[in-house]
């Protein structure tokens, strides 16, 4: 809506930040966790004065250095990339409510950064006890780090704040987003979770570098006790966690089938972990192997994985909660959105409907735009008028040729003109399909249950702020229509569905639905799914978009038992009662 | 529950000066390390194939520093992406959605280039160079190839006109593909141009800083040359070999001629001998064991000249270009500029470039005690790239005004988190300049 859309076929655009973010947790908890461990095993090994023991964490430490400073710095900054490009509304209003909380995160970095490289480089330089104390101010400051990225994610989770009463404007002040519902447990949780997972790393890094066998040991000892304060520090954590959720993330938890099976591993795969711990690291620490250690590492991976995507997917709707849906809508938009439509509020949507137009030159595809009528808040890049550039330099550029667009002179602000619409294409447009009959917006609204037949999914009323529409749009070609219908569908829903294919492909998922069942599910999006986001566009709109989801509505398979006798319907029958509004 | 107005806190968390001052301040600090490894690392494989003994010397020290220097880069470069983010988003995402593709590979040329580098860093003592020569060319382009894809990506930023072309070439439904491109812009290599132009200078001061700070105790580790010196005979001052032993020929026929004097002026003249003996060892001590350790540094030095020499060439033409010539006067950037007090800054800026040369000079000169020559590299070089930054900033405010006003936002300051936030910068640049200071005296 208010940034262009990038379509990533089959995947979706978010999962880019879910696969980049899980490539990075699995490393960065390594970099708190594996932090302390450095500090207190180095500590100890000066004040025993334990020289073997020692060598074995200064060649530790060059590894820690190769993994967590090269990528995971890396690949955190590849979160920072990966959520402008895919959630770009989101990241603006993180950034606005919690700029000085990441300003104060890169300041830790630095000090993380200059610390790693003096623990490691000048290991046998500095005295042991300065030594040591560059140690502990790594683990510190990586700590707090990870303290202070918590809050912010956990605010996207839960973003009641700890300061405030329920109901209150959680965006008030820094401090009261920032201490949210979640941001204890989900601290206490990583911390834990950071320590197990780095022990894991330490085990097979002294099972395969470590040719020392009493060294070997004595590493593998020493890290029972970590990983024991680690698992404690996760089962006091995961009960907050849960308890502290919103009730439509627990919903979630119980009534999605996938998070039900992400669930019942994450537990399986912690479960499996700490069997390992038990009978590897406690029972024989002599015995514990690379291969043995390889596998407790990945069980370490797979935990953090689910872990990590079971917190993000019980978020839906929101992206942020209670303010941003997962499509990039504020919460507080809805309506306004409503009214115009999806396709003429959002500015790069509007370009699009800008070509449509220029096919269609008698029908009014698209309105002028003012500043003023524009959804869009003010102070954010307007629509801007398209022309020809006249400047000498422009004429290198891209923007030499006439679909350019002309700087603005200083001081006025722009309007949008849609381009001459004097020579007509000529086209007939199809007879526009009819619509539903909306709801009378003067009666009270009823809360009305779905119909209790066995072979109906229930016809729910319209919202009666779900406005009519351009009718314009239905006496465009069929072509066009569907065109429509999936830029409908890759503003509304690709952010979590891909199309007719892929991850969550929405294709499948209408099997057998008739058109005006999809227009139905459409026009109530989030009744019958509270994980949905309300729709937000015109009955239009819906029309169109489910002209398109009718397009790549896969058949029935033939080899589902009785589908010979289902009556495919291939076009909705025509209403009894004509619709005033449609032509 | 009813939703809860985002819009309560549309105003920016921090004033408009602030966000400014500390996006130019992280961009000048994250641009030291930037053009190090841009223009430095390319001169650093020419030093290790061809450069001799001190160029020898010179590529195996930046190579171990260049793992650092990355990492400092690349958190330093953190913060202009924060504030670019907390006002100009509406400028920065839609570039960088448009360029997705391009901007995400940046990812993974950096991982290889960082992991490249430190292959280098490893193999620098490696007798066998091919490897490491390979893995530096690599490093390097992935990085030349980074640098590209940043001055297209934030060019295209400043240029919203050039938006609707690459959004109709790459429309898919109205939606993106992320495949947009933006090569074709002259200014974008004029600008790169002008980066490396920079990076050469800050290379050069870097190389002289290198050499005339750190690099000290390493010049006294290496005994090998002062026993070279000493097999030489040129004589050290506590030296108390015999005279005679040391006599020349000439000494010798000197001494001949000495029995034709009387006893009185024989003496006078041995006295006298003696004490050319002494002032000569005196003299030949002072050279031997400094003039070897000056023979890196002088190396340095005039090779930091001659590439400070070069960047200045490079940057003024680059900079002149981009600020006189090549952007037209209708240009908002520029208009903007020159309607604003700061219309004399791209004359600053091209006169700072005056700085490197002086500073250089005058240290290759010795006119400079040590501290005072590190305080003028660190004065010049901040100095440049401050103008440099502010130049750009005020153009791009222009090239965006007729777009994106950030004058209308509305603030609204928290000002706790702001000061945590000074007094935790505060107490972090303490803990990192005493763990210098322990490293220094390590």
């Amino acid at each position: 809506m208010h940034y262009p859309w990038w379509y990533v076929p089959g995947l979706t655009s978010p999962m880019i930040i879910a696969v980049v973010a899980i490539f990075h947790v699995i490393v960065s908890h390594y970099a708190v966790g594996g932090g302390i461990l450095l500090a207190r095993e180095n500590a100890f090994a000066i004040k025993k004065k334990e020289n073997n023991y020692r060598a074995y964490w200064k060649k530790h430490s060059q590894f820690f250095v190769l993994l967590t400073v090269v990528y995971g710095a890396i690949t955190g900054v590849g979160i920072w990339w990966t959520i402008g490009l895919s959630s770009p509304l989101a990241t603006e209003l993180l950034i606005r409510t919690f700029l000085f909380g990441w300003a104060i995160e890169w300041a830790f970095f630095v000090v993380e950064i200059v610390a790693a490289f003096a623990f490691y480089y000048y290991w046998d330089r500095l005295p042991g006890k300065d030594h040591a104390r560059i140690g502990w101010i790594y683990a510190l400051a990586a700590w707090i780090s990870l303290v202070l990225i918590t809050g912010i994610t956990s605010f996207m989770l839960n973003s009641a704040s700890l300061l405030a009463p329920p109901g209150s404007d959680r965006l008030e002040s820094f401090w009261k987003a920032f201490l949210n519902m979640q941001f204890i447990p989900q601290t206490i949780a990583r911390t834990g979770g950071a320590l197990v997972l780095s022990t894991f790393y330490v085990y097979f890094h002294a099972a395969w570098s470590e040719k020392n066998d009493n060294v070997r040991e004595k590493v593998v000892q020493r890290m029972r006790l970590p990983s024991l304060i680690g698992i404690l520090l996760m089962i006091a954590a995961i009960p907050l966690w849960y308890f502290w959720l919103p009730q439509s993330s627990k919903m979630m938890l119980e009534s999605a089938a996938a998070l039900n099976i992400f669930l019942v591993l994450f537990f399986a795969i912690c479960g499996a972990a700490m069997f390992l711990i038990l009978i590897g690291p406690v029972r024989a620490p002599k015995k514990v192997s690379t291969g043995f250690a390889i596998a407790l590492l990945l069980f370490g991976f797979a935990a953090v994985s689910t872990g990590e995507f079971i917190r993000e997917a019980i978020r839906k709707p929101f992206i942020v909660d209670q303010l941003v849906y997962g499509n990039q809508i504020q919460t507080n938009e809805v309506e306004k959105i409503r009214k115009k439509g999806i396709l003429a509020s959002g500015y790069w949507t509007r370009i699009h409907m800008e070509k449509l137009q220029k096919k269609y030159p008698k029908l009014k595809i698209v309105e002028s735009i003012t500043a003023e009528s524009s959804p869009i808040v003010p102070g954010r890049i307007l629509p801007v008028q398209y022309s020809a550039p006249q400047s000498g330099a422009a004429q290198f550029r891209e923007i030499s040729n006439k679909d350019g667009v002309e700087p603005i002179p200083l001081g006025q602000n722009p309007v949008f003109k849609p381009a001459s619409t004097e020579n007509g294409s000529g086209l007939v447009p199809a007879a526009p399909p009819s619509l539903p009959k909306a709801a009378n917006p003067t009666a009270p609204e009823k809360e009305e249950k779905p119909a209790n037949k066995a072979s109906s999914r229930g016809v729910l009323p319209i919202d009666n702020t779900i406005q009519q529409g351009n009718p314009s749009l239905l006496k465009i070609s069929e072509e066009d229509r569907i065109d429509l219908g999936k830029t409908i569908f890759l503003y509304h829903c690709n952010d979590c569905h891909s199309t007719k294919h892929g991850y969550a492909a929405v294709g499948p998922l209408l099997t057998g639905r008739t058109n005006e069942e999809i227009r139905n599910l459409v026009l109530n999006l989030n009744r019958p799914g509270f994980y949905m986001p309300p729709w937000c566009g015109n009955q239009v709109e819906a029309e169109l978009l489910t002209q398109y989801l009718a397009s790549i509505r896969p058949e029935i398979p033939e080899n589902i038992l009785g589908t010979d006798k289902l009556e495919k319907k291939k076009e909705d029958p025509a209403p009894k009662e004509s619709n005033p509004g449609t032509p | 529950m009813p939703p809860v107005d985002p819009s309560t806190l549309s105003g920016i968390p921090a004033p408009l000066w602030f966000i400014q001052a500390f996006r130019i301040i992280g961009f000048v600090l994250h641009s030291i390390p930037m053009h190090l490894w841009l223009a430095g690392l390319p001169i650093v494989l020419l030093l290790y194939m061809i450069g001799g003994r001190n160029g020898s010397i010179c590529a195996k020290r930046l190579f171990k520093q260049f793992p650092i220097i990355m990492a400092l880069g690349i958190n330093l470069g953190v913060v202009p992406l924060l504030f670019i983010q907390s006002v100009w988003y509406k400028a920065f995402y839609p570039s960088t959605i448009l360029l997705a593709v391009h901007w995400l590979s940046i990812l993974f040329l950096l991982i290889i280039a960082y992991y490249g580098l430190y292959y280098c860093s490893f193999q620098s003592e490696n007798p066998k160079k091919r490897w490491t020569i390979l893995a530096g060319l690599g490093t390097s382009l992935c990085l030349l190839a980074i640098a590209l894809i940043f001055s297209s990506v934030y060019t295209f930023m400043a240029l919203p006109s050039a938006w609707g072309t690459v959004y109709e070439k790459t429309s898919l439904s109205g939606a993106v593909s992320g495949m947009g491109t933006y090569w074709r812009d002259p200014i974008l290599y004029v600008r790169l141009g002008g980066i490396i132009g920079l990076g050469f200078i800050t290379f050069a001061f870097w190389v002289a800083f290198d050499a005339l700070v750190l690099n000290q105790t390493e010049e006294e580790e290496e005994p090998a040359e002062v026993e070279q010196s000493e097999k030489k005979g040129s004589g050290s001052s506590a030296s108390s070999a015999p005279l005679a032993s040391k006599m020349s020929k000439k000494e010798k026929k000197k001494l001949r001629k000495m029995q034709d004097l009387t006893e009185e002026e024989e003496l006078a003249e041995l006295e006298a001998m003696e004490r050319e003996e002494n002032e000569a060892a005196a003299k030949t001590s002072k050279k031997s064991a400094p003039k070897k350790r000056r023979g890196y540094q002088a190396w340095a030095f005039t090779l930091a000249s001659c590439l400070g020499w070069i960047g200045v060439l490079i940057a003024s033409a680059a900079l002149w270009y981009q600020y006189y010539q090549f952007l037209p006067m209708d240009d908002p950037g520029l208009a903007f500029l020159n309607q604003s007090p700061w219309k004399y800054l791209p004359m600053a800026v091209l006169g700072s470039l005056a700085l490197p040369i002086l500073v250089l000079t005058l240290g290759s000169w010795r006119m400079l005690s040590k501290k005072i020559f590190a305080a003028g590299i660190i004065l010049s070089e901040f100095t440049i790239l401050g103008l440099f930054a502010s130049t750009r900033q005020i153009i791009q405010n222009g090239q965006l005004s007729g777009y994106l006003d950030i004058n209308t936002f509305g603030i609204a300051v928290e000002w706790s988190p702001l000061i945590v936030f000074l007094v935790v910068f505060a107490v972090a640049i303490c803990l990192i300049w005493k763990m210098i200071r322990q490293m220094a005296n390590a």
